[in-house]
């Protein structure tokens, strides 16, 4: 079709220069150009990629330190329309990928779905997962009796909005999405928590979740322009603050070679108690509840 | 009518290479070693592209007592794929760097509380420029006990 004599005629060589210049275009804005994120020294580039665990993964966490399930307290899958801007349908996701990861984990496909199809429009209209070659819904009731895929599904939902939004250069929706998520399961996880019955291992379990907690601010500082970042982190400081001094470090990491693996220790000293639960428990209650809309 | 499927050829291209770029090294994270069957793989686990003097750092929260497999793959032209795993960027403390072991493309470590750790990944040997090559880590764990 592009022979040369087309090519060699000046429309030819208009379009030719179009394709080039839109391909150039492309590359550019799907990773191939600069980026605030990419480190340029004189002879090397250095980049960062923040990889935080997912909701599944922060919950059967704490799970393992005998949580219970309480659907009450989570949010309504049913209302998106009350999420208007990209803020808050981004914010939003994560809350519900969250939700989802929850009942999936407690074995609960039914109330899982009600996120599923929530994500799955609100994914549509935040072009989430574009270039997806499948229905999330009917991949969904495909599996609706396997609960391991299903839990894996939850998790691939997760990583290839990640992966979209990385390679798209989509780094505050990426930061959004990654802070709603985050927020949602410390909600989830603090409200397991019973002050009543002070379960130490459970109190562990959240308690070191401040490691995340530094690591997100990090990742707001690095994703978002200054001015929404500093109106973000405005909100997000009350739990940066209730996380401070809940774990202490006692002095340098260890590292020790053992048979087939590297042991790493990090002399950490737990500092938490029921009292400075309910502190971090209100603090994301507040955090919270700017954002939901029940 | 030559120019209206020559603009038509144009705009498939366009589509094409649009969706071809974002696509780029997705699921290449497959392509790596992966953990004992008694491991569950992380979303941890990323897919990115390598080339000449880049360097990706992937900052990673670890949990405490659980056991994480670590493996790296990247094309064959990359060659040797170079990780260390550092305490931060700020100290570059080394925990762990594979060249001492011949460059192995994976290996175990056992984390007893939780820690903010930095993978830094890089191809020493390729030597193309202008040229990007899909590489990618794959995380695995399981409880410690």
């Amino acid at each position: 079709m592009c022979n040369s004599q087309i090519i060699n005629s000046s429309f030819g060589k208009i379009c030719l220069s179009l394709f080039l210049g839109v391909f150039s275009l492309n590359s550019f804005a799907m990773g191939y150009g600069s980026s605030a994120l990419n480190y340029v020294s004189a002879d090397s580039t250095s980049v960062e990629i923040y990889s935080l665990p997912s909701p599944d993964e922060i919950i059967s966490y704490v799970k393992e330190g005998n949580m219970a399930y309480t659907p009450a307290i989570l949010s309504n899958p049913n209302n998106i329309s009350r999420y208007s801007s990209a803020k808050d349908q981004t914010l939003i996701v994560g809350v519900f990928m969250t939700d989802m990861a929850y009942n999936l984990i407690f074995q609960q496909p039914a109330k899982g779905f009600e996120y599923m199809k929530a994500i799955d429009e609100l994914g549509q209209a935040q072009n989430l997962f574009p270039y997806l070659s499948y229905s999330f819904k009917d991949r969904f009731i495909n599996n609706i009796n396997n609960m391991d895929s299903l839990k894996a599904f939850s998790d691939e939902v997760y990583e290839l909005s990640m992966f979209n939004l990385y390679e798209t250069k989509r780094y505050s929706t990426y930061a959004m999405i990654t802070l709603g998520s985050v927020v949602e399961s410390l909600y989830v996880i603090l409200y397991s928590y019973n002050k009543d019955k002070p379960n130490e291992a459970l109190m562990k379990r959240i308690a070191e979740q401040e490691s995340m907690i530094y690591q997100l601010e990090e990742m707001i500082n690095s994703y978002l322009d200054p001015r929404t970042s500093k109106n973000l982190l405005k909100d997000v400081e009350p739990l940066i603050s209730a996380y401070r001094g809940l774990v202490g470090e006692k002095g340098a990491t260890k590292v020790i070679p053992k048979y087939d693996r590297i042991v790493i220790q990090p002399t950490k000293e737990l500092n938490a108690n029921s009292e400075k639960m309910n502190n971090l428990r209100t603090v994301v209650v507040e955090l919270r509840n700017k954002w939901i809309k029940d | 009518m030559r120019y209206m499927r020559l603009i038509g050829v144009f705009l498939l291209l366009t589509v094409v290479s649009f969706a071809v770029s974002a696509q780029g090294c997705r699921d290449f994270d497959k392509k790596c070693p992966p953990p004992p069957k008694d491991y569950k793989v992380s979303t941890l686990s990323k897919s990115f592209s390598l080339e000449k003097r880049k360097t990706v750092n992937i900052k990673l929260t670890l949990y405490g007592d659980r056991i994480y497999f670590f493996s790296v793959a990247g094309k064959s032209k990359l060659g040797k794929i170079h990780y260390r795993l550092l305490e931060n960027l700020e100290t570059s403390r080394v925990l762990y760097d594979n060249a001492s072991a011949g460059y192995e493309s994976s290996k175990m470590f056992e984390i007893s509380s939780a820690i903010n750790v930095v993978l830094e990944i890089s191809a020493p040997n390729y030597h193309l420029e202008n040229a990007r090559e899909c590489a990618a880590l794959l995380v695995g764990y399981k409880p410690l006990k």
